[in-house]
Formats: structure tokens, sequence, C-alpha cells
């Protein structure tokens, strides 16, 4: 049993990416013909989405996102540690009236997170629309 | 009745009611586990505020900054980073897999035993910790809230994580969700109502908050001390202070991401709209 719960083929781990039910893969693995009859008709024509380019496609949209987001909030916030940490008399300059440089970059990683977050959100959107409709492709396929 | 005793005990019962509101609409699997995937990101939101939102948090920043000054606020800023982890990397195939915990996610793709062996172990190893440091505070606490009523810190110890243990195990997670919805409501308010306060004792004058922030008079081992709480130093001195700071850093920017209770958060929702919308809300506080 733990063999085909593995997901090894591309198919089958497009499968897990879409939230398709594991009985259903395991169903088909052992041949198993009482599927659910709506399922049939419903069910994309998995092979062919894993294959296409609109996927990849998905894919790369969504790295491009979240790769350079994570990458630069990552880099701003261990910034901010680390001249706190190796530069204390950089960031002990008063920056505006009394308050200190470190102060204000501490105050700014709100302001930097919020505005990542809802460029998250507006990108999510995108996301989801895409890959509605990359399955509403598949099933028109079949 | 002391009004501290009062406000403790409004809180008590209305958990337990929402508990008993909870284990009569709550049925079956999914209701139990994820409340039904039936939260709006509105209430998520506010419910993963309320779980970040500790005693911890709470007491346990303020006084970080109260005594630390700017190195205390590391820890405000690293619980609010933590957030923008979640959210870019862990929310969305999280909630996408359509599963109840971590390990249910990963048996899917991994061995299913060893994982899920693995999923227990360093869920409770996490839980443990963190639960010690919960109810140290939570004891402290209830008793100095319930001070002069003849509680003990043991009892008030075991008397919080009874009451905890009820309200999870009979109300599942819609009533978690609504228990820490309500306690998120209230820690905000109160954080706005103190910020208020101080702000109006300095006239509400910015300028006259930090200036007095950045020379603090108080007594260090008997001799009076004066201070600047702005700029770093505090708390993390040479020659480890530095390295300590990077391994808070990882801490906060991996670690959150790994907190059972705030993960559990992200099964409830409907779709991946609203889960960024609650991600976006969960960053307001800290912790």
């Amino acid at each position: 049993m733990g063999r085909q719960l593995l997901p090894r083929t591309p198919k089958e781990r497009l499968h897990s990416r879409l939230r398709i039910s594991r009985l259903c893969t395991i169903g088909e693995h052992f041949n198993l013909t009482m599927k659910p009859v709506e399922r049939e008709h419903q069910r994309p024509d998995w092979e062919r989405v894993a294959a296409s380019a609109a996927l990849k496609d998905l894919l790369a949209v969504k790295r491009l996102f979240i790769v350079p987001a994570f990458l630069f909030f990552f880099a701003y916030f261990f910034g901010l540690l680390l001249l706190t940490a190796y530069a204390p008399k950089l960031i002990s300059v008063r920056a505006a009236g009394i308050v200190t440089l470190g102060y204000l970059l501490a105050l700014s990683q709100f302001v930097v997170g919020w505005i990542i977050a809802w460029l998250y959100l507006r990108a999510a959107t995108r996301f989801d629309r895409l890959s509605r409709d990359l399955v509403a492709a598949g099933e028109n396929k079949t | 009745m002391p009004i501290s005793l009062a406000i403790f005990l409004a809180f008590v019962a209305s958990t337990l009611g929402i508990t008993y509101w909870a284990s009569r609409h709550s049925r079956g699997m999914s209701a139990y586990f994820a409340a039904g995937r039936t939260i709006t990101a509105w209430q998520n939101g506010f419910a993963v505020a309320g779980d970040f939102m500790s005693a911890a948090s709470f007491l346990g920043i303020v006084g970080l900054i109260a005594v630390q000054g700017f190195d205390g606020f590391l820890y405000a800023v690293g619980g609010f980073v933590a957030f923008v982890t979640i959210l870019l990397l862990i929310a969305e195939p999280l909630r996408n897999s359509g599963k109840y915990t971590l390990g249910d996610v990963l048996a899917y793709r991994l061995r299913p035993r060893p994982v899920r062996a693995m999923a227990a172990i360093s869920t409770l190893a996490t839980i443990l910790f963190y639960m010690i440091a919960q109810m140290v505070g939570a004891g402290a606490l209830v008793t100095l809230l319930l001070s002069g009523s003849g509680i003990s810190y043991n009892l008030a110890v075991t008397g919080v994580g009874a009451l905890m243990v009820i309200y999870v195990v009979f109300g599942g997670m819609l009533a978690t969700t609504w228990v820490q919805i309500v306690k998120a409501v209230l820690l905000s308010a109160c954080t706005l109502i103190l910020a208020v306060l101080v702000l109006s004792y300095f006239h509400f004058h910015l300028g006259d908050f930090f200036a007095a922030a950045s020379q603090v008079a108080y007594h260090e081992k008997g001799q009076p001390v004066v201070r600047d709480f702005l700029v770093p130093g505090l708390r993390y001195k040479p020659p480890y202070g530095p390295l300590d700071l990077i391994s808070l850093g990882f801490a906060f920017i991996f670690g959150t991401a790994g907190l059972p209770h705030v993960l559990g958060k992200f099964y409830t929702v409907p779709d991946a709209h609203n889960r960024a919308q609650k991600c976006g809300l969960g960053d307001g506080p800290d912790w």
C-alpha cells in the first residue's frame, strides 16, 4: 500500500497539487470501476494539464512573485538585525529629531510588511483565476 | 467582589458559553478539526491574531521594551515579520491540501508512517515548550488578578490548563476560533486604550514621548542610571549579542511558521483569497 501512496509521476503530483482526493488516485491504480459517475465527467485530463504550457506558466508566475518577495523581505529584516548587531553606532544616529535610524528602520518593517501582504493579496487573486482557468480547460478536453 | 475577579469570571463564563454553543453546532470531522471550513477571512484574521497575541506578547513584549528599549522592540518586529513567511510560503499550500493537520499534508506526498510520527513528535515538542511558557505566564497573571482570594499559583496553572483542555476538546476548532476572536478583539482594544493613555500623558506629542524614552532614569544594582532606550545594546551586548540577534531572527522567520496552533487555523477557510486577507489582518499586532 505504501508505495502507491507516493505520488511518483507528474500526473500524481498534479493530483495532489490540485486537491483531488487520494482515494481517486488509489482507485485508479487498482483500476477500480466504482468511481462516482459525475467524477468521470468532471475530472479534468490531468496528463494534458500537467504537460500544458499553461501549468508551467502558472507555476512560473507564482515563483516570479513569491521568491523575490520573500527574499526581499528576508533581506530587509535581517539587514536591520545585522545592522543592530554589527553597526550599533550607525543605527544610533538621530535621523528624525530624537528618533534614531534604528527605530525608523524597525518601524518601517511594519509598513513594508503590509505592502507585501497587499501585493500578495493582488497576486493571489490572479493565481486563483489562472488555476481555475487551467482546470476548466482540462475539463473541456475530456 | 473586586472588579478584576468579575472580569475574569465573565471571560471564563463566555469561553465556556462559546464552547457549549460550538459543541452543539459542530458535527463530523471537518467541523471539529477545521470548523467546517466555514470561517470567513475577517473572523479567521482575528483568530490567528488572537492565537499569536498571547500573554507573552501582551505582557512580555511590553515588558521587554520597558526594560530593554530598542532591543526589546526587535521582538515586536520579529513577531510581525513572522507572518510574512506564513503568508508567502505556508498558508496557500496548507489550505489547498484540503487536510486537517500538517501530518496529513506531509503524509500525502511522502511515506505516511515515518512522516506522521515525525510530525507528531515535532508538534508535541513545540507545543510542550510553548505551553510551559504560556502556562507559567497565565498562572502568574491569574494569581495576580485574583490575589487576596487565596488562589495559589499551582491552583491557577491547573485551573487555566483544565479550562483550555475543556474548550478545545468539547468545542473543537469552532470554539477555539471564536474564543481567539474574542481574545484578539479584547487585547487589541486594551492595547489601543493603553497607547492612547500613554500618548495623552505626553499631551499627544510624539516628540516628547521619544524624548522621554531617550533618557530613562532608573536604578540598576542600587545605582541610579540614565539610559537611552532608542539605541541598541541594552540586551544584545558583545561578545554573543550579535549571534543572539541572528538566532532570534531565524527563530522568528522560520519558527513561527511551524507553530501548530497557528498552522491549524489555515485549514478553516474556504479559498485562497480569504486566506490571504486573513494573513494580512493577522499581521497587525505582534507575536
